[in-house]
């Protein structure tokens, strides 16, 4: 077990330089010269020349990786030319952003999936079923900002229940301030407010429900299927034959053991969330990471884009290796085959 | 060459007499037929050209001269749609061609040589395969430039790594058999065994996969045509499309509405007709 989990740890790190060599290479491969992308167009020669030394710019290509990389592990991405602000300031509001956006779609996602795809098997070819595989279907080929739109359309436009966009109403709540980054953690524990959580439940809903969509298609897909396969084998027979009830058929014996797809399913499309929450960010003013980084391409921005790559990048390298991890504590043959 | 000829006709009439039992795949292809008819037929059946704008008819609403109203600049929306069937398809396609090229080569080579080439190729494509593939094509259209040539590039740079993964598979599962053991005690190079043995054989999981692709390239091109990556905006491409009606906030929602719904209804045309010719090549997976 311990030199499963080690290896598998010492196999990302490979893989995590690899990336952070990518995002350092971004400011050389972005059209244009660094200084002038770091500056913004109107930086004279004078502040060119200047910024190249202080970056060490002049140095060898290795040199300013190792430069860059001992202000990354101090947790300094530089300034954005755009806004004037520090990266690492902005990210501390735009990550918890994402996350909690992310974290409620993928409650949906998962809720809603793995109910649907484990009530399709038990009955399939019924109603249920149909329902479930037209979801999964219909889900992966919407287009997320379309739907985004007609949400935000009916919901915010024409029935008034549901607000536009953004994350809060700070119209009445002018005196908020975020000490965590998540509002939903802030409005339960610091501010201890039932009012103003309904308020960023409400804002949350929309985007979160608009975000769901392609994970709960897979995940309804993959749970469906891989339950279909369990509930053929012979143990859940004996099982039945047993005299167990069925529901404890479906959900301790044959759930259980479909569990690993259904896991790997939930844990990478939580990943892609990290950083392809772009689409849904954009249409409800979310104020997230994905978002930043378009900002920062639209301006070619050079510093929020190589941290955002940097942070979405690893942050779906650890989620991959945790769930990796994971496995071992669900499927107890891996253990042993590892131990053996 | 003319094997491959006969190879092709047998497992097309062998699709055709699947396809009648089929009905998704069925309803697929006439999905697909129908967006293709648009495109090949707009010079013909559009009543205006797709940049021609009628002064002084801005969101004009649906009526006989325009089925469905004009846009913000009084063009015609139902014969930019049209057009547009052929910008999108053709930007999709070349996008999917891209990657089934580049994924097909990377995980042939990958599959067939195996050993250091297999361990260094699928080391870059797991790396590849690192980052969110939308976020990849966002940063490969910062590094080219935003215009609708490069989200080809983008969309189809991103993709290959998944097809990668697949073709190796697939040839690896080719490479162990005896065919390639006696194209190879007869001498021949690898080159021609890759090339003559081995790719006509991986042929038809390569078409499934790009048409399950092709529904994907079209979400992203449109994805990233509509955060305003697509370069020029009047371009009548669906993305693009519904990104300017989009700007237009109420005015423009009929234009998000109607645009939205051709890329709903041509990308579920592929992927009916992809999980259809899925099921056909992996009977296995029918009764799912």
């Amino acid at each position: 077990m311990l030199t499963y989990i080690l290896r598998r740890v010492m196999a990302t790190v490979p893989m995590l330089l690899a990336i952070s060599l990518a995002s350092f290479l971004l400011l050389h491969m972005l059209p244009g010269d660094p200084t002038t992308i770091l500056l913004g167009q109107r930086a004279t020669a004078e502040n060119k020349r200047e910024l190249r030394s202080r970056l060490g710019l002049d140095k060898p290509l290795p040199e300013q990786y190792l430069l860059y990389m001992s202000d990354v592990s101090r947790g300094e991405f530089g300034e954005s030319h755009r806004t004037n602000q520090l990266v690492a300031k902005e990210l501390r509001q735009r990550v918890p952003a994402t996350i909690e956006l992310a974290v409620a779609a993928m409650l949906i996602a998962t809720l809603v999936g793995v109910s649907l795809g484990v009530l399709a098997a038990v009955k399939p070819r019924s109603l249920v079923d149909f329902a479930c595989l037209s979801m999964a279907l219909v889900g992966v080929s919407l287009p997320v900002f379309w739907l985004g739109f007609l949400a935000q359309k009916l919901f915010a436009g024409e029935w008034k229940l549901l607000p536009f966009s953004g994350r809060l109403d700070f119209g009445s709540w002018p005196t908020f301030s975020s000490e965590t980054g998540f509002y939903v953690l802030d409005a339960l524990l610091v501010y201890r407010n039932t009012e103003l959580l309904l308020n960023v439940l409400a804002h949350l809903a929309l985007p979160a429900l608009v975000l769901s969509t392609v994970p709960m298609a897979l995940i309804a897909r993959i749970t469906r299927a891989s339950m279909l396969e369990t509930l053929r084998q012979d143990y859940v027979r004996t099982a039945r034959a047993k005299g167990a009830s069925p529901a404890a058929v479906v959900l301790s014996h044959a759930l259980r053991n479909a569990l690993i797809p259904i896991l790997t399913a939930v844990a990478t499309q939580f990943g892609y969330l990290l950083g392809g929450a772009v689409l849904t960010e954009t249409i409800f003013g979310w104020p997230g990471l994905g978002r930043y980084v378009i900002e920062a391409i639209d301006v070619l921005d050079a510093r929020p884009l190589q941290a955002s790559v940097l942070l979405i990048a690893s942050a779906f390298v650890i989620v991959n290796l945790l769930t990796d991890l994971s496995y071992a504590f669900i499927d107890p043959r891996l253990r042993k085959k590892e131990a053996a | 060459m003319k094997e491959l000829t006969i190879f092709i006709a047998s497992g097309a009439h062998d699709f055709a007499r699947f396809l009648k039992t089929h009905r998704p795949a069925q309803a697929g292809m006439v999905l697909i037929l129908l967006v293709a008819f648009a495109a090949l037929l707009a010079g013909v059946v559009a009543p205006y050209g797709p940049m021609e704008a009628v002064p002084n008819r801005f969101f004009a609403p649906a009526s006989s001269d325009h089925w469905l109203g004009t846009d913000s600049q009084g063009r015609d929306l139902f014969s930019r749609l049209l057009y547009g069937a052929r910008y999108t398809l053709a930007v999709a396609l070349s996008a999917t061609l891209l990657s089934l090229l580049a994924g097909s080569v990377i995980g042939a080579v990958a599959g067939y040589f195996g050993r250091w080439v297999d361990t260094l190729l699928m080391r870059f494509i797991d790396f590849m395969m690192s980052f969110p593939s939308f976020l990849l094509a966002c940063v490969a259209v910062a590094i080219l430039g935003k215009s609708l040539e490069n989200l080809i590039w983008a969309v189809g740079i991103a993709g290959a790594p998944s097809f990668a993964r697949q073709v190796r598979a697939e040839v690896l599962r080719l490479r162990a058999q005896e065919f390639v053991e006696a194209a190879l005690s007869l001498g021949y190079g690898h080159t021609r065994i890759l090339v003559r043995h081995i790719l006509p054989n991986c042929l038809t999981p390569i078409i499934v996969l790009g048409t399950l692709g092709m529904g994907g390239s079209i979400l992203s091109v449109a994805g990233l045509a509509f955060l305003g990556l697509g370069g020029d905006p009047f371009v009548p491409e669906w993305g693009l499309m519904l990104k300017l009606g989009w700007d237009q906030s109420s005015q423009g929602a009929f234009q998000v509405g109607v645009s939205g719904a051709c890329i709903l209804v041509t990308v579920l045309g592929f992927n009916l007709f992809g999980d259809g010719l899925r099921d056909w090549l992996d009977p296995r997976s029918r009764s799912r």
